[in-house]
């Protein structure tokens, strides 16, 4: 496997052990000029994919570079792809359903071929994919393993809505445990959705990725410094967003913000990255957020109906938190090294 | 005279355009009322037009009608987008600050304020669909006591507050429209059969009728238009002890049926034209492998992602040839007829071991329509030859004999140990890649073909209708029927013989009766919704027929006008060449 070594100081800073210098600090706010994803796009009001994806637009003009999109079908390329004009200078490819890292692998080809032939600077690209949660944890995950274990140049975005929402929100490998979707119904005999998902970190680390990252779109810093590091690092990255979908998730419009923070703090979403160093077989993991306070899952699975089931049961709602414990004691070593009990900061001596 | 109604709901995607067409399409079926419905789907995730037409009878119906009696328009756009399509003696209802057409018609037209009254009387918004609802109950003349009935349904359950919201939302509609609106008697409901009805869409009938088939293992991955299969199996199937599993891709969902029907289930998965693509190998290995699957498509406009939310026939060549080598399976495309077809899809399935592939699409698949419940009933008519065990060892599973069909065996049955294999095998599953055993097998399994064909469970399958003496014939599949059947009568009625068949097994053909239609009809034309005419082609290169191909590719079923305009200009052409026949002009 590989090395773990971990980050004894939490957060997110512009500096990677993997590049000679920083990238660019954007700030909290995220606050610059350039534009993202235009206006003309026809997400859903209060989904998280688009703004997700008009951070990740932004810090990659930022670069300087010359974007090209390979986009996997799905919510993010449904909406998108009606007025294409809202993805402004990138040159964008939407190709079939499992598709997406091999489309990566062909436009890193391209991309030689032209430098070869002097037509272009082989760094004057970022070469960009981009799929939901069906598209990368399930039938895209072929493609997208080969390509890391390439070992080619480029960004995997996953947009994870944990389901697949643009054919009408059916399960997905990365549906959570209890979640009522349309092919995990909540009935008396089976109570919504009996697996828990996979972690694409762990897949993409494990196939050989040099950086993989997990983000949110309330968090633009965190965000958009991880993408700029994707950007910079040689090698197959992998960014995984959390994306709120209000109309698979049954929640309200206006809460997007809310939830996301609720994910984080009770730890159903953990911001982390790790970065891959090839000579030694060394992963550094570095955790980006810890929660003020010890929060339980069930504070998270108020606002969304898709839990509205599985809140009636106590026993489930233990088990939900189980998997949040067993995921988070990774991180023990680190908040043991910081002084924090007990998996929040609240307790800070 | 009889009573024929058609109503047309349009709006924005997410105003409830369709609860109110299903509503009014529920409440006539409970008054014995046939009915047979069309809806678009937007393709944005949210919001984007949409619209749902219904056309009820107390006769049968065969399709959703062109011109439309009654427009309900909840918008703008929904008005300029459908209003052509109202008779010119139609009713239009439709929201008050809506622009009219400048042009004159004698169409009558009620403008109400549905949105200010959601908004100011109700307090909500999505209440006005309830509010539409009512004003169109007061022009229907729906009695109110089935109206409320109705309501109590389905939001009792969701409390009492929520119940007597929506009252208050329809009361308001009927209150604002007996002032202004009159109701027309021609709409009203009749009396019609007293005969229990289903009311189901095309995806339940296939669900339902799998179930009742004796399917218990499915497999899927999510694709428009056939997901709600899936979705509705996923609810229901595991009560009866069946397994749903949803897999990772199409390729997995079709081997996964393999497998559980290797292991001697009925199994069964749904997708649309791309997923086919994707498990087209796999078609061939349960061909080769002789391993009964029935894989339903629900077609929609392609090629690669295409038009998700469009109807579309152009999966017919996929479904007939679809996977490398010669590959035999059947293909089954009902008309309607869902929920009893799929049965005969597993029993043909079974009883010859044959991948069968159920070819429907989008408009069928979303189609609401009401059904004979007798039709759920039927027993499953044919079973897998099996081998008991009470043979010697050295089982030959692939055993070439008088019959094509050779007993299976049920994983573990004693002295059967077999092994099943996509390579080419002799008749114990042993790799064999000589001239001679691939050629025996390979008649083998095409000789399955030849007798299915002269099977009584695929006799008489074909929907022929029209003047059996008619020079123009018309052949056409799928959903393609109903405003072939419609057009034809119209025909009839402006004194042109026409007579029509629609073979309900395309692979393979019922020769028989194509044959004999044939010899009996000067001219054939075949509509079909694709491109290049998949069906003219098939039926060319089979039976050396010139044909007449009319095909669309709009995303929407053929308009019978449509095909009334080919059958006008066939029929002229006939008038001037009268020596023209099959077997003399060729």
């Amino acid at each position: 496997m590989y090395n773990i070594l971990y980050n004894r100081h939490i957060g997110t800073t512009p500096h990677s052990f993997l590049l000679p210098d920083p990238v660019l600090d954007v700030g909290e706010y995220g606050a610059i000029l350039t534009t993202g994803l235009s206006s003309g796009h026809q997400g859903c009001t209060g989904c998280g994919m688009v703004s997700g994806t008009n951070q990740v637009l932004k810090a990659l003009k930022l670069t300087g570079k010359h974007v090209v999109a390979s986009i996997g079908t799905g919510c993010n390329e449904v909406i998108t792809t009606q007025n294409t004009s809202c993805w402004g200078n990138v040159s964008v490819d939407h190709n079939n359903f499992p598709n997406t890292g091999a489309t990566l692998s062909g436009n890193v080809a391209a991309l030689r071929a032209l430098a070869r032939a002097g037509a272009a600077s082989p760094d004057a690209f970022i070469n960009l994919g981009m799929a939901g949660d069906g598209g990368t944890y399930d039938i895209g995950l072929q493609a997208l393993l080969a390509w890391i274990a390439r070992g080619e140049d480029g960004i995997y975005v996953c947009l994870n809505n944990q389901a697949y929402m643009n054919t009408g929100v059916q399960g997905s490998g990365a549906t959570p445990y209890g979640t009522h979707t349309s092919t995990t119904p909540f009935g008396k005999l089976i109570r919504g959705n009996q697996r828990t998902p996979q972690y694409l970190p762990d897949l993409a680390l494990a196939a050989g990725a040099s950086y993989v990252a997990t983000a949110c779109p309330v968090q633009h810093r965190d965000l958009m410094i991880k993408v700029q590091k994707a950007a910079a690092i040689e090698g197959p990255c992998v960014v995984e967003i959390y994306s709120v979908c209000p109309e698979g998730w049954k929640s309200e419009t206006d809460v997007f913000h809310e939830i996301t923070e609720w994910a984080l703090q009770t730890r159903s979403w953990i911001l982390y990255e790790a970065e891959r160093d090839r000579k030694t077989n060394t992963v550094l993991f570095t955790l980006n957020h810890v929660p003020e306070k010890h929060v339980g899952v069930a504070d998270y699975l108020k606002l969304q109906e898709r839990f509205a089931g599985m809140r009636e049961f106590p026993e489930m709602v233990e088990r939900a938190q189980e998997v949040i414990e067993s995921r988070w004691s990774f991180w023990q070593p680190v908040l043991q090294a910081n002084g924090i009990q007990g998996g929040d900061k609240a307790h800070e001596l | 005279m009889s009573y024929d109604f058609t109503l047309r709901v349009a709006g924005e995607s997410g105003e409830g355009v369709i609860t109110i067409g299903e509503t009014v399409g529920r409440l006539a079926a409970r008054e014995g009322l046939n009915l047979i419905t069309f809806r678009t789907f937007p393709a944005e995730i949210k919001g984007g037009p949409c619209m749902i037409q219904l056309r009820l009878s107390d006769q049968k119906v065969a399709y959703h009608g062109e011109k439309v009696d009654c427009l309900v328009t909840l918008n703008q756009a929904a008005l300029d987008e459908n209003i052509a399509d109202l008779r010119e003696d139609g009713v239009l209802l439709c929201e008050a600050e809506c622009e009219l057409p400048a042009e004159p018609s004698s169409r009558t037209v009620y403008q109400l304020p549905f949105d200010r009254l959601a908004v100011r009387e109700i307090g909500s918004r999505i209440s006005k669909n309830i509010v539409v609802l009512g004003a169109l109950a007061h022009l229907l003349k729906i009695p109110k006591k089935r109206i409320e009935e109705f309501l109590t349904e389905r939001f009792a359950r969701k409390g009492q507050a929520i119940l007597e919201h929506n009252r208050k939302a329809l009361e308001t509609g009927t209150r604002v429209a007996e002032a202004k609106v009159s109701p027309k008697n021609a709409f009203r409901f009749p009396k019609g059969t007293d005969q229990a009805r289903m009311l189901i869409t095309g995806n339940e009938a296939i669900a339902l009728g799998a179930t009742v088939a004796g399917m218990r293992y499915f497999f899927g991955y999510p694709i428009t238009p056939a997901s709600e299969i899936m979705e509705w199996l996923a609810a229901h199937l595991p009560k009866l002890g069946g397994k749903v599993l949803q897999t990772e891709d199409e390729i997995s969902a079709i081997c996964g049926v393999a497998g559980a029907s290797w292991a001697g289930g009925r199994a069964m998965t749904a997708t649309s034209g791309p997923g086919v693509s994707l498990m087209s190998e796999t078609i061939g290995l349960l061909s080769i492998a002789e391993i009964p699957a029935v894989i339903v498509d629900s077609q929609r406009g392609g090629p690669s992602t295409g038009m998700p939310t469009k109807t579309e026939q152009s999966d017919l060549l996929l479904a007939v040839y679809g996977s490398h080598g010669d590959a035999p399976r059947l293909v089954i495309a009902p008309i309607e007829e869902c929920l009893s077809m799929i049965g005969l899809a597993f029993d043909l399935a079974e009883k010859y071991q044959l991948p069968a592939i159920f070819l429907v699409d989008q408009a069928l698949s979303a189609r609401l329509e009401t059904v004979d419940p007798a039709a759920a009933k039927r027993a499953p008519a044919a079973a897998r030859l099996c081998a008991d065990g009470g043979g010697v060892n050295n089982f030959a599973r692939y055993r070439l004999g008088e019959s094509a069909v050779s007993p299976a065996a049920i994983p573990g049955t004693p002295r059967c140990e077999h092994m099943v294999t996509g390579m080419e095998h002799d008749e114990l599953g042993n790799f064999a890649c000589d001239d001679e055993t691939h050629t025996a097998m390979t008649v083998k399994r095409f000789r399955k073909l030849a007798a299915v064909e002269s099977d009584p469970l695929s006799r008489g399958l074909s929907s022929q209708f029209g003047d059996s003496n008619a020079d123009i014939g018309i052949v056409t599949w799928g959903s393609s029927a109903g405003p072939v059947e419609e057009a034809v009568k119209v025909a009839e009625q402006q004194g042109i013989a026409v007579r029509a068949i629609v073979p309900k097994i395309l692979n393979p053909l019922p020769h028989e009766e194509l044959r004999r239609f044939f010899q009996s009809v000067k001219k054939v034309i075949v509509p079909e919704l694709n491109f290049v005419g998949q069906f003219a082609s098939l039926l060319r290169s089979t039976y050396r027929i010139p044909t007449i191909s009319l095909t669309k590719i709009k995303g929407v079923p053929l308009e019978p006008s449509e095909i009334l305009s080919v059958i006008g200009e066939t029929a002229a052409s006939l008038s001037v060449r009268r020596t023209s026949r099959y077997g003399s002009a060729r």
